[in-house]
């Protein structure tokens, strides 16, 4: 051997990582070399330092009292959570972090249009109720410009919206974000591409948040379910006009929200917008959009994507919010149902939540389903049945098959589709989650976390 | 029975096969968060709280495989939020009166050496954890490079590198 040993031959030689050859050779050397056994001394010293501190450190024993706690946070519903650095993965990063954070603007725009209606409905002597539909009727889209908050730095975006014609429901949807992220809706899907994975994301529902056109109808129907909003004017130094500024939070199925909207008191129409997703504004916001600008038609090329012929589709997996987990495991809520299987069970709850809603029980339902447990009676009927009662309802036509398709810390997410009629005569399919819980309570139990996408017209 | 063995049968409902992944890292945790929040029964409170709060979001973790670093990212989140709680709670001045305390205490038995458990806990996460895994886990090099996914090479090499800054560490 020429040389001296590096400390990692050093090392592994310590750890026993060498084959027999150069152990003999690694030991020959170090019989007649100085600054080699030097070295390894220092090894072994510091070796030994760690192995002492280790051993007189002992074993902490936590295990009964990790065990202990997570069964008392179960049993009491207090399942403590936290947000994770987004790790390395750019997969995980978008899908981890900056996906939940696009949930909340869509989750934002469906508040911004129920807050349109909880404006235009207060005590104000520049606006009333009438003028704020009147501004909106005949106008078909919206086309937002702003900022996503992406992995900590605000990344440009900008989102068309189209509303199906003559429903209170959105047809078409597509964001682009300046990075090459494009999110769009087409049919009863939701697409989410990011270039540098080549990878469009799928989900078989209409889940990228916006569930309603703004028109007239669902102004009034978000009146109904907005809570603590709070109206105040201000001037806006760059437009150098009079704003009306609103605050709001909330909580629905996808966790907590708050707001600020600002409207045009002169067009009646929404000028900015700003969610975090916290329940008390604090932080950047994860979406904002300075620009908000009604359309009266939408051309359909805006909603086209063309993307590169070489990428793949990959299913998404169901989710459920970190902070609803400890609600949707709870023992007072659910279903339990010894002796049936996963699917079985999911069919039956599906049933059971149906027939509360279609007899007007809202109390089963609150049990059946827990985040209606979260608003009051007024906010869940406006919430299932529409403004004038329109999307209520009325008939279970059919339950389709139960299928797997996610995970919580409580147990697999299952996805019950069914074809439903609503008040206004037409049919719909319906997608709803089910949330199996394994080890809530002593037999196997299940409870609806809440809607997968929303209705969907068959007709 | 391996990390992603467990964290499975975790997730298919059987809770109490989390005590083992307790008892297989929980001397890691402490010795990590002791070196982090140097207070011996503040760490083992904030390991406690990394394991119940690793339970909860088991079925976040994509890589299972990863159980172990993953978990000191929880452990770090804890170690800070604490950090910041005690911040709020005294005011600053008192935050770093406090922790200047622990820092000139004197004559540390093996149980007490602040200075070893500062070094280790200023180790970049991919030399610290080889260190966690190796001593206060107990486990062998061979079984390192599967629980991190590298090869046995790189295992002895950032080891050797962990020795290397550890005794430089202490003696400065």
């Amino acid at each position: 051997m020429s040389g001296h040993l590096t400390s990692e031959q050093q090392t592994a030689l310590r750890e026993g990582c060498v084959n027999e050859a150069e152990r003999t050779s690694f030991e020959t050397h170090l019989k007649d070399c100085e600054p080699c056994r030097e070295e390894a001394t220092h090894i072994r010293e510091t070796r030994r330092r760690i192995v002492e501190h280790a051993a007189a450190l002992g074993s902490p024993s936590i295990a009964n009292e990790v065990m202990e706690t997570i069964a008392e946070r179960r049993r009491t519903g207090a399942a403590m959570v936290i947000e994770l650095r987004p790790p390395n993965s750019l997969r995980t990063r978008f899908f981890g972090t900056w996906k939940l954070r696009f949930a909340a603007l869509a989750v934002a725009l469906l508040v911004v249009v129920s807050l349109v209606g909880v404006f235009l409905s207060a005590p104000s002597q520049a606006w009333t109720l009438d003028e704020g539909i009147k501004a909106v009727q005949g106008k078909r889209g919206i086309h937002l410009s702003g900022s996503l908050m992406m992995d900590g730095n605000h990344v440009d975006c900008e989102m068309w919206i189209r509303g199906r014609q003559g429903q209170p429901r959105i047809q078409d949807m597509v964001l682009r974000v300046r990075n090459g992220v494009i999110i769009w809706m087409n049919g009863n899907a939701t697409y989410f591409y990011n270039p540098p994975e080549s990878v469009v994301h799928t989900d078989d529902a209409q889940t990228a948040g916006l569930s309603h056109w703004p028109g007239p109808e669902f102004l009034e129907l978000l009146r109904r379910i907005v809570r603590n909003a709070e109206i105040d004017y201000r001037f806006d130094l760059f437009s150098r006009r009079r704003v009306a500024v609103f605050k709001a939070q909330m909580i629905d199925v996808g966790g907590a929200k708050s707001f600020i909207l600002e409207f045009d008191p002169t067009s009646k129409l929404l000028v900015s917008i700003k969610s975090w997703q916290n329940f008390d504004w604090s932080g950047a916001p994860a979406f904002s959009a300075n620009s908000v600008e009604y359309l009266d038609s939408p051309p359909d090329s805006l909603f086209e994507v063309d993307l590169p012929t070489y990428v793949s589709y990959v299913e998404r997996d169901v989710t459920v919010p970190t902070e609803l987990i400890a609600l949707l495991g709870a023992r007072s809520f659910g279903l339990s149902e010894p002796g049936v299987s996963e699917a079985e069970a999911s069919r039956k709850i599906v049933e059971q939540v149906y027939a509360a809603e279609i007899s007007g029980d809202l109390e089963a339902l609150k049990r059946l389903a827990p985040v209606t447990s979260l608003w009051d009676d007024k906010q869940v009927e406006a919430i299932l049945g529409g403004v004038d009662g329109q999307e209520m309802v009325v008939e279970l036509v059919e339950v389709g098959e139960a299928r797997r398709r996610g995970r919580s810390p409580l147990g697999p997410l299952v996805v019950v589709p069914a074809t439903v009629r609503h008040k206004d005569g037409a049919l719909y399919e319906h997608k709803i989650i089910v949330q199996i819980r394994q080890g809530v309570g002593p037999e196997f139990s299940c409870v609806v976390f809440g809607p997968y996408g929303v209705p969907y017209p068959l007709d | 029975m391996t990390d992603e063995e467990c964290i499975e049968r975790c997730l298919d409902g059987d809770a109490n096969q989390f005590a083992f992944l307790v008892t297989r890292y929980q001397r890691a945790v402490v010795a990590y968060l002791r070196g982090r929040m140097r207070h011996r029964d503040k760490a083992q409170e904030a390991a406690q709280e990394t394991f119940v709060r690793a339970y909860f979001n088991l079925a976040k973790l994509k890589k299972r495989e990863s159980f172990f670093c993953w978990l000191l990212g929880i452990a770090m989140h804890v170690a800070r939020e604490t950090d910041k709680r005690e911040q709020r709670e005294r005011g600053l001045s008192g935050a770093y009166a406090e922790r200047a305390r622990l820092m000139a205490r004197s004559g540390p038995g093996p149980e007490e050496d602040l200075a070893l458990e500062a070094a280790v806990a200023s180790l970049s996460a991919n030399l610290r954890e080889v260190i966690l895994l190796r001593f206060y886990s107990d486990c062998s090099c061979l079984e390192i490079s599967h629980v991190i996914g590298v090869p046995l090479g790189t295992v002895t090499k950032r080891l050797s590198r962990a020795y290397d800054l550890i005794r430089k560490r202490i003696e400065n």
